[in-house]
């Protein structure tokens, strides 16, 4: 898939990089990489989730009850872990661009 | 707390009982992990989760078969909104302007003669002008922005009602039928679900605008050409604007649109 990938979609794949994750963990992890700038709600977090799953980019990863909740976890398949891997490149490569471009234009901050 | 899981296990029974079974208890507890230290259900979660619900009962989504043609269709469907617009624009709205500007202030239409040159709106017809220029701006946001045309798409709507209402109350407002037509070929964006990957449409958009274009340039340009030449001759006449294009779209409607 050579398209460009859809911010809050590049957050929850990039929120399971670190290992498997509950709804509500991928909804902090999110907040937090967005540095606040995202939140995701929970029609919009399954919708994406079975989207996902249904693309074979994650995978489900174990469940377990916590204090009477259902915690369902949710990892990154290995088709996942690729796109994810060539997604990050091409913007760090695009972010280095930029930072290079505005260095030599004198427009850094 | 309690009194919350029975307010979000009522609102998750919008959803298909399948899906429910399959998702229901893991969706409640990350909804009461997230308004944790709250004791009320925040309004947006609640719509958030209505949306999905309803597009999961409407099979409107990217893993059902409806959910991927609305996806392929949507900004196809927002091109031919604005192809449409940019028709009546120039044909109508823009050729009144101009006849209103060397003073005409009518045409025979269907062999009768009527002031069609009046202006209600500034100096055009009526509050078609938003619609029109509303939905151009649509589709092309829509193309350059696709993770955001359902916002774009509800846009258009929001102006055409809005000018819609403004026309009927103050001004002059276009007929309803042909706004129909054009809010219906958005529809798909609004209902679309979001895409992950802001895949390409615009290699079909263009095709689908400028077949469409052509359709009714070949229907009614020509005359209506011909007509604005003959305009200042005595022989005026509007009517085959409306002819033509009405007959092979089989969109009665847009026949009655002015």
């Amino acid at each position: 898939m050579s398209e460009e990938m859809r911010e809050p979609t590049f957050l929850v794949l990039a929120a399971l990089a670190g290992g498997r994750r509950h709804g509500y963990g991928i909804i902090q992890e999110v907040e937090r990489l967005s540095d606040g700038g995202t939140h995701l709600r929970a029609g919009t977090l399954y919708a994406m989730l079975d989207r996902l799953a249904h693309d074979d980019l994650i995978v489900l990863a174990g469940e377990e009850v916590v204090e009477g909740r259902l915690r369902r976890y949710y990892e990154l398949s290995t088709k996942g872990s690729s796109l994810l891997a060539v997604e990050s490149r091409r913007r760090v490569v695009v972010s280095k661009e930029a930072l290079r471009r505005l260095r030599i234009a004198g427009n850094l901050a | 707390v309690s009194d919350l899981r029975k307010r979000y296990a009522r609102l998750l029974r919008v959803y298909p009982r399948s899906y429910r079974e399959q998702r229901g208890e893991e969706m409640l507890a990350t909804l009461l992990e997230t308004s944790t230290g709250t004791h009320h259900s925040d309004t947006r979660d609640a719509a958030d989760v209505l949306i999905h619900a309803v597009q999961m009962r409407l099979g409107l989504t990217t893993e059902r078969f409806a959910g991927r043609v609305l996806d392929v269709a949507a900004t196809p469907g927002l091109a031919l909104a604005a192809a449409f617009s940019i028709y009546f624009f120039v044909f109508v709205e823009l050729f009144r302007f101009i006849y209103r500007s060397y003073g005409l202030t009518g045409a025979v239409v269907n062999g009768r003669w009527s002031y069609v040159v009046q202006t209600h709106f500034g100096p055009f017809s009526t509050t078609g002008i938003l619609i029109y220029l509303g939905w151009i701006l649509v589709a092309a946001g829509a193309l350059v922005w696709p993770f955001h045309r359902r916002s774009f798409a509800a846009f258009g709507v929001g102006v055409t009602v809005l000018a819609m209402a403004l026309g009927k109350l103050f001004f002059a407002a276009p007929r309803a039928p042909l706004m129909l037509v054009i809010v219906a070929l958005a529809l798909p964006a609004v209902l679309a679900p979001r895409p992950d990957y802001a895949r390409n449409r615009f290699g079909s958009s263009a095709v689908a605008a400028v077949a469409l274009l052509a359709l009714l340039w070949w229907r009614s340009g020509p005359q209506i050409l011909n007509e604005a030449l003959w305009y200042g001759r005595g022989r005026p006449s509007f009517g085959s604007l409306y002819a033509g294009s009405v007959y092979d779209l089989g969109t009665s409607c847009i026949s009655s649109a002015y």
